[in-house]
């Protein structure tokens, strides 16, 4: 009997370290911990990177920003734009087992929709009611036409979760998330780690590459690069654009980069409260003056070593809805002297506001170096993330740098910071005028006509320029030369289908 | 004995309750608004208000304090509202890291501070003295965020010896466990080393010119006995303050070298805590804290008693 218990303990061992030589683990270096695993709550980047194991959603972005199939295979939009049926995907299951189908997609839209603290909501505001018309076939009904649904779909308000284990669940689901992604959850140590394993059920599992993805949370960038250089992770999302020659020089590593989405922007406060009773609040061609003070490429140099991408728009040059007609005006101090002079000033005073970030933080002195050569006394302003957040969706500024994140789509982005009610309207800026594009755009379907709309809308903005787009950075993976199949989308997240190891 | 735990532990509940009084008063003096840097960034004003009102933001201070310490005397330390985890579960999960760092650190401080310091003590003015010195004033002033890095460098990507950091859990494998908390308690211990070898050389440089010294030098004891049987145990008792102190301070969270190798200890999670404005967070670990502080405090008492009998009575 002893014998027996020793040659199968023997066994197990031998047949757990076999399983073990075969278990392939990616580790992936992140660099915030993760807010709500629950994707009608969540709000940071980290937790979109972790979603992109989990979550699959009805739609994804290529490179190219066009909006390709996920769970939905095909979908067509009513001739009055006001519905579009989805084709869903057939014998996908989700973690728990449970069967996706029109229901769930029903019941995901309606919990992202009423959940009390869903951040969803303003997404999917559009969508007036969902109809299952068969296992396979769901209809969105709309209020009006509205064409960037797609791309609001194709993020976290177009993921689905199980419904069993959301109602199960309820207020513990974002502890342990239940998805129909390529890789499902199994556990999660605050501040530490979240491990998650193959999903053997999923519907594409042939490009499931590992065993197990286990994102790290290591905050500081050198670290998280020093541990990939060190072999302890395969991969480090956005690794400092200072230490992309270090990745260039290693033979062991791979650069992966990529165009984003993001965009940072100088924001003037043109209406709201006494802080845009300035000079630069009242006056546009100030601001022209003031956009002609600095040069974008110096920013870009001085700050992020060149790396990024210094530009005039909102919406980024990956976008298929970018203006190349409106291209960044030359650095020119005496035009911007005599726009000062004709506005019957030679100094012009000026506070402004960031958060003290290290990137914001060198912005706005390389800012306020090169505007004082042509008169604007810059006045610095860093303020700590919780108290600049607060300030700055109180209108309590006279000029912030915004750091917006970006959306596959235009509609989004431009008609928060720019429609007269928009939701990042802070700065209080209102041209009705401009209201009518950006509503007629929205519910344009023909993507020629829909950019000759947005080539309008920058025309404006730029002409008014209550925000001076700076630049997009871009993104930078370091990973090691093992992992391959890794594709840079303008969203910045790793998907994990095709990424496999390379021996 | 017992009456001095028992009228200590009279003197910490009352203290603890003024430190979470303090720290939750404290707290809502912060500028920012926690419900609209939890709202995301689209700041939908109807998610804002409803946040507000789930987490009883607008209820007056005295008020959310009452409901959190009712909470937290039933043994529940509510949700983080960041990431929706039992804060109660963190506490349990990161505590024992903690521990063990800032014991493991203790040790390599005792382990370079004490010998050194007994040495520049007893050969005052030598080379070695100003070498203890030189070592010293290099442990104080080199910043841990920087020797951790170096440290990284060379031992975990030049020479590969060592996990460049992360947390292992002794359960899955000590010798994992000991190889990635080697070069965190080395940067940590170094610079507690150094005040410790200050505090020790001073202690026992007093010691030394002590009467019970010469008495036992002229009964002709051996010099080695002399100072360690006679001369370091009454120079341990600033020792022990200190230590105990330092060790205090060590659980408390070593924000920059928890970042440095990515240790899931508290220093990183009351700094986040606080710039989220995760109240709850930051009430339980300065809670946990503080109640380490008197615990550690209510030993350095034992350790004066065990080492000076007449504080014993």
């Amino acid at each position: 009997m002893k014998r027996i218990g020793i040659a199968l303990a023997a066994f197990f061992t031998i047949a757990s370290s076999l399983a073990s030589a075969n278990a392939a683990t990616l580790r992936v270096g992140i660099q915030d911990d993760p807010d709500a695993l629950d994707p009608a709550l969540g709000g940071t980047y980290t937790g979109r990177f972790v979603f992109a194991a989990l979550c699959d959603k009805l739609v994804d972005i290529s490179p190219d920003l066009k909006i390709v199939p996920q769970l939905a295979e095909s979908w067509e939009w009513a001739a009055d734009g006001k519905s579009i049926t989805f084709a869903l995907r057939k014998n996908v299951t989700f973690h728990d087992g449970t069967a996706f189908d029109a229901a769930a997609v029903k019941f995901n839209i309606e919990r992202m929709k009423t959940l009390p603290d869903s951040k969803r909501k303003s997404e999917l505001a559009p969508v007036q009611s969902v109809e299952a018309l068969a296992a396979d076939k769901v209809k969105f009904n709309l209020s009006e036409p509205f064409v960037p649904l797609l791309a609001n779909l194709s993020d976290r308000a177009g993921m689905m979760v199980s419904p069993k284990a959301a109602m199960e669940k309820a207020g513990e689901f974002a502890a342990a998330p239940v998805c129909a992604g390529p890789y499902q959850f199994v556990e999660r140590k605050s501040r530490d780690l979240i491990r998650v394993k193959k999903y053997p059920g999923y519907w594409n599992v042939g490009q499931t590459g590992y065993d197990e993805v286990v994102y790290f949370y290591v905050p500081d960038s050198t670290v998280r690069l020093s541990r990939v250089r060190a072999g302890d992770l395969d991969l480090a999302e956005r690794v400092a654009p200072t230490d992309l020659k270090t990745i260039r020089d290693d033979s062991n590593l791979a650069l992966h980069s990529g165009k984003g989405l993001a965009v940072s922007h100088l924001m003037f406060n043109v209406g709201a409260g006494a802080k845009a009773d300035t000079p630069l609040g009242k006056n546009a061609a100030l601001r022209q003056a003031f956009e002609l003070s600095i040069d974008r490429n110096v920013i870009n140099r001085v700050a992020f070593n060149g790396e990024f991408l210094a530009d005039n728009q909102m919406i980024p040059p990956s976008s298929p809805y970018y203006d190349a007609a409106h291209k960044a005006p030359a650095r020119d101090v005496a035009k911007a002297k005599a726009m000062i002079a004709a506005a019957g000033m030679t100094r012009v005073p000026m506070e402004l506001q960031f958060e003290n970030t290290a990137g914001d933080s060198r912005v706005a002195q390389i800012i306020q170096s090169m505007a004082g050569e042509a008169g604007f006394d810059v006045k610095l302003l860093p303020m700590e993330t919780a108290t600049a957040i607060e300030r700055y969706m109180n209108g309590n500024f006279e000029a912030y740098i915004g750091n917006w994140s970006g959306r596959a789509d235009p509609d989004p982005t431009l008609v928060a910071f720019f429609s007269c009610a928009g939701s990042q309207n802070v700065n209080k800026y209102c041209n009705k005028d401009l209201d009518v594009i950006l509503y007629q755009a929205r519910a344009e379907a023909d993507e020629t006509k829909r950019k000759a709309l947005y080539a309008k809308v920058t025309d404006v903005y730029l002409g008014n320029l209550s925000s001076i787009p700076l630049y997009h950075p871009n993104w930078f993976f370091a990973a090691r030369k093992s992992v391959g199949g890794i594709v840079m989308v303008p969203d910045g997240l790793l998907r994990l289908v095709g990424v496999k190891p390379t021996n | 004995m017992k009456t001095l735990l028992l009228r200590r532990l009279a003197v910490s509940l009352p203290t603890l309750l003024l430190v979470s009084m303090m720290v939750f008063g404290l707290q809502k003096l912060l500028p920012g608004d926690p419900a609209l840097a939890l709202a995301g960034e689209e700041h939908n004003p109807e998610v804002v208000e409803f946040l507000r009102q789930k987490y009883r933001f607008n209820d007056p201070v005295p008020v959310q304090y009452a409901i959190w310490l009712k909470a937290v005397i039933q043994g529940d330390f509510g949700t983080s509202v960041r990431t929706r985890l039992p804060i109660g579960k963190m506490l349990v999960e990161k505590l024992p890291v903690t521990i063990e760092l800032a014991t493991l650190s203790m040790l390599v401080a005792l382990a370079i501070g004490l010998p050194i310091g007994i040495f520049a003590a007893l050969w005052r003015g030598t080379p070695l003295d100003y070498g203890a010195s030189m070592f010293g004033l290099a442990g104080l002033s080199i910043p841990h965020f920087w020797l951790g890095i170096m440290l990284i460098l060379l031992f975990s990507v030049n020479l590969g010896w060592l996990p460049a950091g992360g947390f292992v859990p002794p359960s899955e494998s000590i010798r994992q466990n000991l190889l990635t908390m080697l070069m965190p308690a080395l940067v940590l211990g170094t610079g507690t080393a150094a005040i410790m070898m200050r505090h020790v050389r001073s202690a026992m440089i007093q010691a030394m010119k002590q009467d019970y010294v010469r008495t036992a030098r002229a009964k002709g004891v051996r010099e080695g006995t002399i100072v360690l049987r006679h001369a370091l145990p009454n120079a341990m008792i600033p020792v022990v303050t200190l230590g105990t102190l330092q060790f205090g301070e060590l659980l408390a969270g070593a924000v920059l070298t928890e970042q440095v190798f990515s240790i899931p200890g508290f220093g990183k999670m009351v700094v986040d805590g606080v710039f989220s404005r995760d109240y709850a967070v930051v009430q339980a670990v300065v809670l946990c804290t503080a109640a380490i502080f008197l615990l550690m405090s209510l030993i350095a008492d034992l350790a004066y008693a065990a080492l000076n009998p007449r504080l014993r009575s």
